[in-house]
């Protein structure tokens, strides 16, 4: 093999000679040229109105539908206040990113025993500097930056709260943020529910608090704009100023699709699993830094499930039942390594009773597992109870 | 260490191959594999990465690389086998073998491993931690690839 290794490398040389015609020039004015649209792009963005645009791919489609049913369900504990409206300070100060500062942010606040992953991320680059202050006078908001990978975009933000006693009472804050592409903000705010975010004081400075909001993936990493809405700053309900602000805070921002770290996505057909009398059909599976995620599919009309409910309620309890014993039994065994199901989130469920985001009657259920590459594995196979599919 | 311009021109030089050789044997077409040494190089420019050593700086290219190819097969809908192209730009000479068309007709899993193994003549343990692989699996694929690679040479050899 040794003369034909020099074979190769020598035929390599060539092409890599012959073939690259891209000069550290080249790169340079690019990257150069890059940083002066970004400045442009930011500049217009902040006094810009949210225009209609094309919903895009099925893919993002299908995205977007899983998206709502998952919100949708959320929705149900989150009764939209309606908020007095009163005079406020809105200032919007937009800079061009400065170098590193997000990387920074986490080195400082989040190290590696809060957020290892997402640190080892950063490190390999995937990261987007925002920069972007908003304040109502009362709150300050600082959006620091994007990270994460493709299926799990997190939001970095500093809050400062402007009031001594309020911040005085309370360690950690709750804040729940729309976070949407700018089509969905505009015309279909009602289908969505925000997302929920814990912020935690600062060792050293009173009213100041740091945050990571993990957010949706499907208009965080397609590369368009995104519309940041900080809608309700909830207080502890146990500390002794008991309160909940609607702030006026918003951002808009467009981070490049691909500063996401990537995560593989498999499609598979006709892989039946059947378990306690119900056929699962496996249809998607996915793996990235922080996990991996396999996507069933199965139709609940017909099984034992369903049977002497007053209403659909009832049934979705019932289906929620069956998504949690399910999940407790499942096993991803990657070339005989047993992976559990993650322990701190199993993943979701949701059940479409009317067909509205898939097929009527059916239930997705996505349990999430360890981080293990699927794609390279040489042999995968899922167990639930006594029950083992081999998918490869 | 952290990216300079002088630093930047410097790596550019060094690593250039490396990383264009890398894409090409993803993406197969100079085109594409142009394109994507740009993105890598301007991703090298932007990031914050702080290298201890030069080989660390070759393995975070490659690393990128690798991703970037990765990320461009979803969006381009390249399905890995299509057609090499056939004016490549290198000489084989009389008394040589195609060796650099029979990796590439190589299924990915094992070009790769190929590639860096006796290319970039990076150990077992070294591809495993670029590839996100364990040691065995890489063993197993260099086995097979070389396999398949000899099996091809000799039909080469035979026609």
């Amino acid at each position: 093999m040794s003369s034909l290794k020099l074979q190769y490398k020598k035929q390599v040389d060539e092409l890599c000679m012959a073939g690259c015609s891209v000069t550290a020039e080249d790169i340079l004015a690019k990257a150069r040229e890059r940083q002066l649209d970004a400045a442009e792009v930011i500049d217009d963005k902040t006094d810009s109105n949210i225009s209609d645009k094309s919903k895009g791919s099925i893919v993002k489609f299908e995205k977007a539908k899983k998206e709502k049913a998952k919100v949708n369900k959320a929705k149900k504990a989150i009764w939209k206040m309606v908020v007095a409206a009163a005079s406020v300070l809105l200032i919007c100060t937009t800079t061009l990113a400065a170098t590193g500062k997000l990387s920074e942010w986490y080195d400082k606040y989040f190290g590696d025993e809060k957020e290892p992953v997402t640190k080892e991320i950063i490190k390999e680059g995937y990261l987007y500097d925002i920069n972007q202050s908003v304040t109502d006078g009362i709150f300050s908001v600082d959006l620091i930056g994007v990270t994460g990978d493709a299926e799990t975009p997190k939001l970095a933000m500093d809050i400062y709260i402007n009031d001594d006693a309020l911040a005085a009472a309370h360690d950690e804050i709750r804040l729940m943020v729309y976070i949407l592409g700018t089509y969905q903000y505009e015309n279909e705010l009602d289908l969505y529910s925000p997302w929920e975010g814990h912020a935690k004081r600062d060792e050293n400075v009173p009213n100041l608090y740091h945050m990571v909001i993990t957010g949706p993936p499907v208009w965080m990493c397609n590369g368009e704009e995104v519309v940041v809405d900080v809608w309700q700053i909830v207080m502890d309900e146990d500390a002794e100023i008991w309160d909940d602000r609607y702030p006026n805070i918003k951002f808009r921002y467009t981070a490049p699709a691909d500063i996401f770290y990537p995560v593989s996505y498999f499609e598979y057909e006709d892989m039946k699993f059947s378990q306690g009398g119900i056929d699962y059909y496996l249809t998607r599976g996915e793996y990235g830094p922080y996990r991996s995620e396999l996507v069933f599919e199965y139709d609940y009309e017909g099984t034992a499930l369903v049977g002497g409910e007053d209403n659909y309620l009832e049934l979705e309890g019932k289906l929620q039942d069956n998504w949690l014993q399910l999940v407790d039994t499942m096993v991803l065994v990657v070339d005989g390594v047993e992976y559990p199901v993650n322990a701190e989130d199993k993943g979701y469920t949701y059940c479409d009773e009317k067909g509205e985001f898939g097929k009527k009657n059916h239930c997705n259920i996505h349990p999430y597992f360890p981080s293990v590459d699927l794609e390279t594995a040489e042999s995968v196979v899922i167990k639930a109870g006594d029950t083992s599919y081999i998918l490869k | 260490m952290k990216i300079t311009q002088d630093s930047f021109l410097e790596a550019y030089e060094k690593y250039k191959n490396t990383v264009y050789s890398v894409i090409f044997n993803y993406v197969q077409n100079i085109d594409d594999a142009n394109d994507l040494q740009q993105e890598v190089f301007i991703k090298l420019l932007n990031s914050e990465v702080d290298y201890e050593t030069e080989e660390h700086l070759k393995n975070w290219l490659i690393r990128v690389a690798i991703n970037m190819c990765k990320n461009h097969a979803r969006r381009s809908r390249y399905i890995s086998g299509d057609a090499i192209p056939e004016d490549l730009p290198y000489e084989v000479k009389e008394d040589e073998m195609d060796v650099l068309s029979n990796v590439l007709t190589l299924p990915e899993k094992y070009r790769i491993p190929i590639h860096l193994y006796y290319y970039e003549e990076y150990s077992v343990k070294e591809i495993g931690m670029l590839l996100d692989m364990p040691e065995s699996t890489v063993k197993i694929r260099l086995k097979r690839g070389r396999e398949k690679l000899k099996k091809s040479l000799l039909k080469e050899e035979l026609a």
